[in-house]
């Protein structure tokens, strides 16, 4: 069989899967189901040097992306395991100093020639191995996240929260408080009025019009990012915005629930580029009767600047947003951005 | 003597070419140095470095820029394996260094080209954009934006003294970008209608704020007040170790150029560049990456360290 339309037809099925399942599955196992397909697609191709390996990884992930624009977890993947191969090339190579931390003034045309003929055979086991252990940082990250909301969550708070239904990390972090013991109320932010009745017993569900009346007696406002940025901003469902505006207006901290394979590395100058809205815009008769003058927009996500968020709860810690930028440096590797 | 002809060698730099930065025209000089030095010590040349640094900053170039310039050279070039070091052949650290010194220039020369690839992702079209003063690199980008096509509106302000905004305008004009002159005292007349400030800088400074021309603060001041975003173009060499804590606070050599210290009149002087506070800049842009004014101090520790 030939390796390259087999590759092509993996792609093919991985971007239907995720057009097939409305409403979207969980992002974690969109993040998981990317890097089995880029393993798969990385032992199929069988680069043979890191030169080739780069620019294979760099050409797929753009296409995936490019027919899935709301998806940026799939470049975040990409570039990560970019990285990933790199580190164990650098080690493989050993002998020589590590890569300088800072990324003023380093002598990259060194490394880039010494990565660029690096062979990946030697590697390859070593780079199976940790694109294994990513994958397994990804299917712990929500019970990570949840472990902390401990230090997060006291007794007696009142919690607002946004998009509880359709985030399942969200539940395990509430879930996960009351478990140990915690005290605490849950007021749930509802977009819809279905909703009101299927939530869950331990909240208090409440729609948007309702948020700035019930900020005052709220303690802790917990949302959940689509993404977020080296910036400190970052994407969160619609209606975010305005409940992170209100609680800045009432001094309430506002802590945003932000696994690592959500921050993405470049930065979102115009969240209406990601296109992505929840719902149709009008049918096409009720649109006609207007004559294209009227149009309904539904979009998914609020941008938030990073002033108005307190803590991002990753799951290795809770970070401040100025400090998302030296996350970043941990998981991606500068050349890659900028090659990208 | 060996100065003079290094001092004027640094003049003609400039002199012969007006888009060569002062930075750039530095790190020159100092390679030139290093090219003729014979020390056999590394004490000995980082002296012979440090004397020449002294002399250029006694020219009325930007002390700011020389300096963070001559620190960055320096801190890169002589980070040399402690192996290497323990040899009898100075000459061979010195080869080493050369290497280094010139992977560090062409890094500079790349990065005005970097800075403007960066700054690509901030443009809308027809978007209206404000700038202070004249700066190589905020020409440069938005220069280059223009040709692959953007349609930009620069509005520049006139920047007194020296009406340096009136080269901006002229050398914007020049290129068909469709730009304006506004005084100085304009600009909060003006803000209502800017999407983006984009200013430069002679140096950032370790807290994230930067100096720049006089101004520059009022500018950002309004700008923040508004929500309007404020991005600072500026290449990575000039990132200085200071910590300024307000304006009296900026070195007197950077704020007036040498002449007028020795002149020691300074109390009937204007200061050529103030200190714009990182709370009012919303991103630096670099040749390594956009970044938030916090993370420059990062980097700083991270390469002094």
């Amino acid at each position: 069989m030939d390796s390259n339309t087999d590759i092509e037809d993996l792609k093919r099925e991985f971007i239907f899967s995720l057009r097939r399942k409305f409403p979207r599955d969980s992002s974690s196992s969109i993040a998981i189901m990317t890097v089995n397909l880029i393993r798969k697609i990385i032992f199929r191709e069988n680069p043979r040097t890191m030169a080739d390996l780069q620019r294979s990884l760099t050409s797929h992930c753009k296409r995936l992306h490019a027919s899935e624009r709301s998806e940026l977890i799939i470049i975040n993947i990409g570039l990560m395991i970019s990285k990933l191969a790199r580190d164990e090339v650098l080690q493989k190579r050993g002998g020589r100093e590590p890569e300088p931390l800072y990324s003023l003034w380093r002598d990259d045309d060194e490394t880039m020639e010494r990565l660029k003929n690096a062979d990946m055979k030697k590697i390859r086991k070593d780079l199976q191995a940790s694109i294994k252990e990513l994958s397994t940082e990804i299917e712990s990250s929500r019970d990570c996240i949840a472990s902390q909301s401990t230090e997060l969550l006291f007794n007696n708070d009142i919690v607002m929260v946004h998009s509880l239904a359709t985030s399942k990390t969200m539940h395990s972090f509430l879930t996960h408080a009351v478990k140990s013991g915690r005290k605490h109320r849950v007021i749930d932010v509802v977009d819809e009025e279905e909703h009101l009745e299927t939530a869950p017993d331990f909240v208090t569900p409440i729609e948007l019009f309702e948020v700035a009346s019930r900020m005052p007696e709220t303690s802790k406002v917990v949302l959940v990012a689509a993404a977020y940025f080296p910036d400190g901003s970052c994407l969160v469902p619609a209606g975010g915005h305005q409940i992170a505006l209100l609680a800045k207006r009432h001094c309430v901290p506002v802590y945003v629930l932000a696994p690592f394979y959500k921050l993405c590395p470049f930065f979102m100058t115009d969240p209406a580029s990601l296109h992505s809205f929840r719902s149709n815009t009008l049918p096409f008769d009720m649109s006609a009767n207007s004559a294209g003058h009227v149009d309904c927009l539904h979009p998914a996500f609020d941008a938030l600047q990073s002033d108005l968020v307190t803590l991002f709860v990753s799951n290795t810690s809770c970070i401040i947003p100025s400090h998302v930028n030296r996350l970043k440096e941990d998981y991606y590797h500068s050349q890659d951005i900028a090659d990208f | 003597m060996v100065q003079e002809s290094i001092i004027s060698s640094f003049r003609a730099k400039l002199e012969n070419d007006p888009s060569k930065s002062t930075s750039l025209a530095t790190v020159e000089t100092l390679m030139e140095v290093l090219d003729r030095s014979r020390a056999t010590t590394v004490a000995e040349f980082q002296n012979e470095l440090k004397q020449v640094v002294a002399a250029l900053e006694k020219t009325d170039y930007s002390s700011t820029s020389i300096r963070s310039a001559a620190d960055l050279f320096t801190r890169f070039t002589s980070l040399a394996p402690a192996a290497l070091l323990d040899q009898e052949d100075f000459s061979q650290v010195l080869d080493l260094y050369r290497q280094r010194a010139r992977s560090f220039i062409k890094n500079v020369r790349g990065s005005r080209a970097k800075i403007s690839k960066c700054a690509r992702l901030f443009f809308t079209h027809h978007m209206n954009i404000l700038t202070h003063s004249y700066s190589k690199v905020v020409l440069e980008t938005i220069l280059d934006a223009h040709k692959s096509g953007y349609h930009l509106n620069i509005w520049v302000t006139e920047s007194q003294p020296d009406a340096s905004g009136k080269l901006m305008l002229e050398e914007l004009k020049k290129n068909g970008v469709p730009a304006t002159l506004v005084l100085d005292s304009c600009v909060g007349y003006i803000m209502e209608r800017i999407q983006a400030v984009l200013v430069g800088a002679e140096g950032v400074m370790e807290t994230g704020g930067i100096v720049n021309k006089i101004g520059t603060v009022n500018v950002c001041v309004i700008a923040k007040s508004r929500h309007v975003p404020v991005y600072v173009c500026a290449e990575t060499i000039k990132f200085v170790r200071e910590f300024p804590l307000n304006q009296a606070d900026i070195p007197k050599e950077f704020k007036y150029r040498t002449s007028v210290i020795a002149k020691d009149q300074l109390e009937s002087e204007h200061p050529d560049v103030d200190y714009t506070a990182p709370e009012f800049l919303t991103l630096i842009i670099t040749d390594v990456g956009a970044m938030k004014p916090e993370a420059v101090g990062e980097e700083l520790i991270k390469m002094y360290i």
